[in-house]
């Protein structure tokens, strides 16, 4: 049954189920009489609906089943500062059976037992549920239950590496499932020295877009490693800023998800706010690399977007730096408040302090941004680094840091 | 004065309780930390498919003996049923601790009764308020240190709430109206104690045993036998004084913290 197939089948309970107002006054005026749901430019009438649409209408008017069908209540974190989305959800949508073949036994962070079944439909796989306040005590359960597999944030994971460590071979660990956050290239590579008989899987998911839409594939092409294939009911487009769907390899543009399946939200195409790229349109392979909305920052003669930052640390290819974290401040420069970029290099034990300023021209080089202004005002004169690099030993909760965060006087 | 509070326990779990504390010549002791002192073997032949995990104490401080447990998945969590049965509510509202491992058996016990299963960690309590803008939640099953910050979150709300409580916490003095309910486990999600909604709209802090259990209680002590011999005599930290009174809800007897 292709997409168009089922999707039909989906709308008309949509139009025709007694419960389903939303969906009536979602289509209302915009698909007429007729609409048969068989081309693209047909699926393209669907109306695109973002988080801020889906929080608006209240979680029991989005739902056409009685409410005891429902079986948990998802909210999302609201950290992305667009208000806090509850999600109804029914008969967890499972990802196939073959792609959990490695790992019996799972310490999973962030992400509750009833979720994590999703992804684990198995029941004699166990899994152990944690979250990052005690790192240590969580580790030493872990280690007691034997775990073989690691479900979690990538910064998460890499948290809990050194913890592990001490009390457990880490090739043991033959599993990363990584989940809830974007991990970057600078992360699967410190990852993969972590756990080196891990098989590092990468996962997408919306909460509010069907919960699961993708995973990596078994062999992910060399150059893009995280690249993702959207499960079987899952439609994935990526649109450009005029809501025209793009359609070429290569090309850049925000992530709309599609759940077929989905028993409670189904056939919403929502935008997830999330920028990415197709890699193979055939396949179809694509990778999230960034949020659409991102924010810039004119730094010493240009400007600077988080995802080039992260760009230019995972291309140094210094195998020391695991992550980081960016921090714009306003600083005092011959009496002109200047913003000042200061990215911190979350690094592994054996990184050397010294080499932060050396590190620091090489990203201004890469951002093409001055590293240091010479300033003369009157009789003050001097130099400002508009950039600046502090490198830490890697302390663990990172994952909501990757983004400019300013100071109290802002920018 | 030893007394065995259930009367209708198997003879030869009794017998089998009574050698046990005879061979030894001491109970355990639930007092020397917040963690079950023994370690729990699944029996021959289980299907681990039936059972989860969970914690053997309430914190993460007590790492040396803390560990997991197995506990079977359908294992009934009989306050949550009753205050289903009671009140009809269809909204309650967990939080709990990620580590406590209960969100599978919260979840059994919520769908047993069709009731859609809504958890938050604490970290996450400030979206509680989201969730009651949605949803007309009657109930919050909460650890009863939250209870103040939940109360100031939700100033405008009275919902009830069904505290949990280690062994070794002290419960509060309740106020009359029976909002809140207190029930002390003896790990998380294995209820020992619990106050009944006439026992929790009494200013003093009274609770009824688990008819899951066997009970002795002895000079203000009560020790805690396992039908399924998981666990023997185990001895309670906190004390407490027992009288026979036939409650509202129909149960005889009422335990009530020892000054």
């Amino acid at each position: 049954m292709n997409k168009f197939d089922r999707a039909r089948g989906v709308f008309k309970s949509c139009m025709e189920n007694e419960y389903s107002s939303f969906y009536r006054n979602l289509y209302a005026g915009r698909l007429a009489a007729g609409y048969s749901l068989d081309t693209e430019r047909e699926w393209q009438r669907i109306p695109l609906l973002s988080k801020a649409d889906i929080i608006a209408v209240p979680c029991l008017k989005r739902i056409f089943v009685p409410y005891q069908r429902i079986d948990e209540v998802w909210s999302t974190s609201g950290t992305t500062a667009s208000g806090i989305c509850t999600v109804p959800r029914i008969e967890l949508r499972h990802i196939p059976l073959e792609s959990n073949a490695v790992g019996r036994t799972y310490l999973c962070f962030h992400l509750s037992a009833n979720r994590q079944r999703m992804y684990l439909p198995d029941p004699s796989v166990k899994i152990m549920v944690a979250d990052r306040g005690n790192l240590e005590a969580t580790a030493a359960l872990a280690a007691r239950f034997g775990i073989d597999a690691i479900a979690a944030p990538a910064s998460a994971a890499i948290a809990i590496a050194p913890h592990l460590r001490a009390r457990m071979d880490l090739a043991n660990i033959r599993k990363i499932q990584l989940i809830h956050e974007r991990c970057t290239l600078l992360q699967l590579r410190a990852l993969e020295g972590l756990y080196p008989q891990a098989r590092i899987v990468s996962y997408y998911a919306v909460t509010e877009g069907g919960g699961m839409i993708a995973i990596s594939p078994e062999n992910p092409p060399t150059e893009h490693p995280l690249a993702v294939n959207p499960l079987p009911d899952a439609y994935v487009e990526i649109i450009d800023g005029d809501g025209t769907v793009l359609g070429s390899d290569g090309d850049v543009g925000e992530l709309v998800v599609t759940t077929l399946d989905e028993k409670v939200l189904p056939l919403i195409r929502y935008t997830t706010g999330d920028r990415a790229r197709i890699v193979v349109r055939d396949q179809p392979l694509f990778e999230v690399i960034g949020r659409v909305a991102e924010e810039r920052v004119k730094i010493g003669g240009g400007e600077v977007v988080l995802s080039e930052v992260e760009r230019v640390l995972s291309e140094l290819k210094h195998p020391e730096i695991m992550d980081f974290e960016a921090v714009v401040t306003e600083e005092d420069a011959a009496g002109i408040p200047t913003p000042k970029l200061t990215i911190t290099l979350l690094c592994s034990e054996d990184a050397d302090a010294s080499r932060a300023s050396e590190i620091a021209s090489h990203i201004a080089e890469g951002l093409r941004v001055t590293a240091d202004k010479t300033y003369a005002d009157g009789e003050r004169k001097g130099v400002f680094a508009p950039l600046q690099c502090i490198i830490e030993r890697y302390g663990g909760d990172t994952g909501r840091k990757r983004r400019f965060l300013t100071d109290a006087r802002g920018t | 004065m030893r007394m065995y509070i259930s009367p209708r326990a198997p003879k030869e779990v009794l017998d089998y309780a009574q050698a046990e504390a005879n061979d030894s010549g001491r109970h355990a002791n639930h007092a020397e930390g917040s963690c079950f002192p023994l370690s729990w073997n699944l029996p021959p032949g289980a299907d681990l498919g039936e059972y989860e995990w969970v914690l053997n104490g309430f914190d993460t401080k007590d790492l040396p003996s803390i560990n997991l447990v197995p506990v079977r998945r359908d294992e009934p969590w009989e306050t949550i049923d009753a205050h289903l049965n009671r009140f009809g509510a269809e909204y309650l509202l967990g939080i709990m601790p990620t580590l406590w491992q209960l969100e599978v058996r919260f979840h059994a016990a919520l769908r047993r009764s069709g009731i859609p299963v809504m958890m938050v960690p604490p970290i996450n309590l400030a979206s509680v308020p989201s969730l009651f803008a949605q949803f007309p939640i009657h109930t919050v099953l909460t650890p009863l240190r939250y209870l103040p910050e939940l109360r100031t979150l939700l100033p405008s709300r009275d919902p009830h709430y069904m505290t949990i409580l280690g062994p070794s916490d002290a419960p509060i003095e309740c106020s009359p109206g029976g909002k809140v309910s207190q029930e002390v486990h003896l790990v998380p999600g294995m209820v020992a104690l619990f106050q009944c909604e006439t026992l929790a709209a009494r200013p003093t802090t009274g609770f009824h045993p688990s008819d899951r259990f066997i009970w002795e209680w002895e000079n203000d002590r009560l020790y805690v036998t396992d039908p399924a011999a998981r666990f023997t005599r185990l001895m309670l930290p906190r004390h407490y004084t027992m009288r026979e009174e036939t409650c509202d809800c129909g149960r005889t007897l009422t335990l009530t913290e020892a000054v």
